[in-house]
């Protein structure tokens, strides 16, 4: 009989709160007692079952109800497992966070736990499974398609298949925007110390770009604002000191209006206007008024 | 400058129908009501299903023919531009650069352009104004929030690359009574016709065989089902109006006894979105083993009457 079979004895037994000890253990299965305890410890910790010593019914007991997980999973199951963790672990929003906290007991992982980042492989893909779960910038020698290669500093987001093809999607340090990269096309890579915080426009930008290929263009705004605004919320920033204005590009009107009413929450002599487009300025003009009525 | 007038799309699930009314009646080349947009253009006799069920079932037909048809059927001329791009298209770009001034001087006229995907959602949609300034096409689609509008650049970049625009250009008189008998015979002849344009989508009789097939096996996109069964829903009870309406006249005086099975028809349908409810793209989508299978007996009950409708409707117009 294998550990897997003792750990279902267990249990069960456990289950039935028949108080199974070491005791009983060696002797249904003719093995030491310290084996028999390695099997509590293996059930206690490993699979993180709420086992305690009951010294009343001289036997184990579950302090609430468990169940065995019904799977066991392989180096490179756990591998995967601890990428969706740490995906979700970055990702905003109550549900992400406890998807990320279930990938992790599934795994039997703890993300927090791992202080430093160890990598060996010599595959991109896995460098950078690695660095996307760390939020680990990638330095990066880019072969482009009609020109020399070139060295990026990226913020690696989320690898894609596309036509049998892997791409990363990234926030390309250089163009200040979200970038696809061909994965074959990465002539050289490694992981930063440094760490990257995740864009708010992620989303919309991914949705736009990675979902499409159809490199649909983004729009372009220029607004002019009173005080110099967080240039890294926004995508292809530049901005002019003598004016104060700032151009950029964006995906959505809607969350570009969410985003610049809640830039002056901490600034009361905040102000800004939008410049161009007209379109954008129609468009916020009846988003404000709307506010305007509901308050 | 913005120039053009909002255009809504007409209330029906049916993108193309529903964009073709709402730029139909803002350029005021139709005054009839949408059901007698379904049944006279023949759109209403589509039922078309992949082996899947999945959502793209709808819209997957002939366009350029059909289209040209559907709006020939009640006098009006018009002109499409179609391209799909694939992996060897070199023209795509240039078929989209061209269209943006047609497109102008359409709306210009006050005509709102019909097109494919203006927005990020996969239907059809109404392009119905522009800023030159801005470079962008105001557009509509059919969901209820005020879309973006879209960048003459990204004009025919949606999800799916097609490209396609159709210019209302001028109407005629049209004999109301032999474009219904000529949109009856359409449908009878897709009723018939088994396959559509690809031989993964069914049309008619056999759309409802490869649904109750695909339900019995339980191997089907749920989404797509749940889609699938709600639009097709809205437009068979649009053509129950439709029936209904041409049956007080005296040419259609044979459709009045068999419009029950009709109803009967409409019936299953309406009881089958109870069972596959539409929750949006997002939403999540399980059918348990007694919706299917009862979801089989509706989808073979209406597939029973519609084909006593159409028998009776195929004796009558020969």
């Amino acid at each position: 009989m294998g550990q897997f079979h003792r750990i279902q004895w267990i249990h069960e037994r456990l289950a039935k709160k028949e108080y199974p000890n070491c005791k009983d253990v060696s002797q249904a299965f003719e093995i030491s007692r310290r084996q028999a305890l390695r099997d509590m410890d293996y059930l206690r910790y490993s699979l993180n079952a709420p086992v305690e010593y009951n010294r009343g019914k001289s036997g184990y007991e579950y302090t609430e109800p468990f169940s065995l997980p019904t799977f066991f999973l392989r180096d490179q199951e756990r591998d995967r497992l601890e990428y969706l963790a740490a995906q979700y672990a970055i990702m905003p929003g109550k549900n992400s966070k406890e998807l990320s906290e279930l990938f992790q007991k599934i795994s039997g992982e703890r993300l927090e736990a791992k202080k430093t980042l160890q990598y060996n492989s010599t595959d991109f893909e896995d460098v950078i499974g690695k660095a996307i779960a760390y939020n680990r910038k990638l330095n990066i020698t880019y072969q482009k398609r009609y020109d020399s290669p070139e060295v990026r500093i990226i913020d690696p987001y989320r690898l894609f298949m596309r036509n049998t093809k892997t791409y990363l999607f990234a926030f390309c340090q250089k163009r200040r925007d979200f970038r696809i990269f061909l994965l074959e096309r990465i002539k050289r890579l490694e992981i930063s110390e440094l760490s990257y915080a995740f864009h708010e426009d992620f989303y919309e930008n991914y949705q736009l770009t990675a979902r499409s290929f159809t490199r649909q263009q983004k729009y372009k705004a220029r607004i002019f604002f009173s005080l110099k605004p967080d240039l890294n919320r926004f995508t292809e920033p530049q901005w002019d000191e003598q004016k104060n204005i700032l151009t950029f590009s964006f995906v959505k009107s809607a969350n570009l209006f969410q985003k610049l009413i809640n830039l002056d929450l901490d600034h009361p002599d905040f102000t800004f206007s939008i410049l161009s487009p007209n379109w954008l300025k129609e468009k916020f003009m009846v988003g404000f008024q709307n506010l305007i009525d509901h308050l | 400058m913005k120039k053009g007038q909002k255009t809504m799309l007409g209330m029906t699930w049916m993108s193309y129908l529903g964009s073709a009314y709402g730029c139909l009646k803002q350029s005021g080349l139709w005054d009839g009501e949408i059901d007698e947009l379904f049944g006279l253009t023949g759109m209403g006799y589509h039922f078309i299903m992949h082996e899947s069920l999945c959502p793209s079932g709808p819209t997957v037909y002939n366009w350029l023919e059909e289209h040209f048809d559907m709006f020939d059927r009640i006098g009006v001329y018009t002109r499409q531009e179609f391209v799909f791009k694939s992996a060897t298209t070199n023209t795509f770009d240039l078929a989209r650069q061209s269209a943006i001034t047609a497109i102008e001087r359409s709306i210009e006229a006050g005509k709102p352009v019909i097109t494919w995907g203006p927005t990020h959602i996969a239907e059809f949609g109404i392009i119905y104004g522009f800023d030159a300034e801005d470079k962008v096409f105001f557009v509509e689609d059919c969901m209820p929030e005020d879309p973006d509008p879209l960048l003459y650049d990204n004009l025919g970049l949606s999800d799916v690359p097609i490209f396609y625009v159709q210019y209302l250009v001028d109407k005629t008189d049209f004999n109301y009574d032999d474009s219904v008998i000529n949109a009856l015979k359409f449908g009878i002849n897709y009723w018939k016709s088994h396959v559509a344009l690809s031989p993964k989508y069914m049309s008619g009789k056999k759309a409802y065989e490869t649904t109750v097939s695909a339900l019995e096996k339980g191997d089907f996109d749920p989404f797509g089902l749940s889609y699938c069964i709600n639009v097709y829903a809205d437009m068979k009870t649009n053509m129950l109006k439709f029936f209904e309406r041409i049956a007080k006249k005296e040419k259609f005086a044979f459709l009045k006894p068999v419009v029950e099975n009709y109803k009967q028809v409409v019936g299953a349908f309406t009881e089958a979105t109870k069972h596959a409810p539409f929750y949006g793209p997002g939403g999540e989508y399980h059918y348990t083993d007694e919706a299917r299978s009862e979801l089989v007996r509706l989808m073979k009950v209406a597939m029973e009457n519609e084909e006593k409708f159409l028998s009776v409707v195929e004796k009558n117009i020969k």
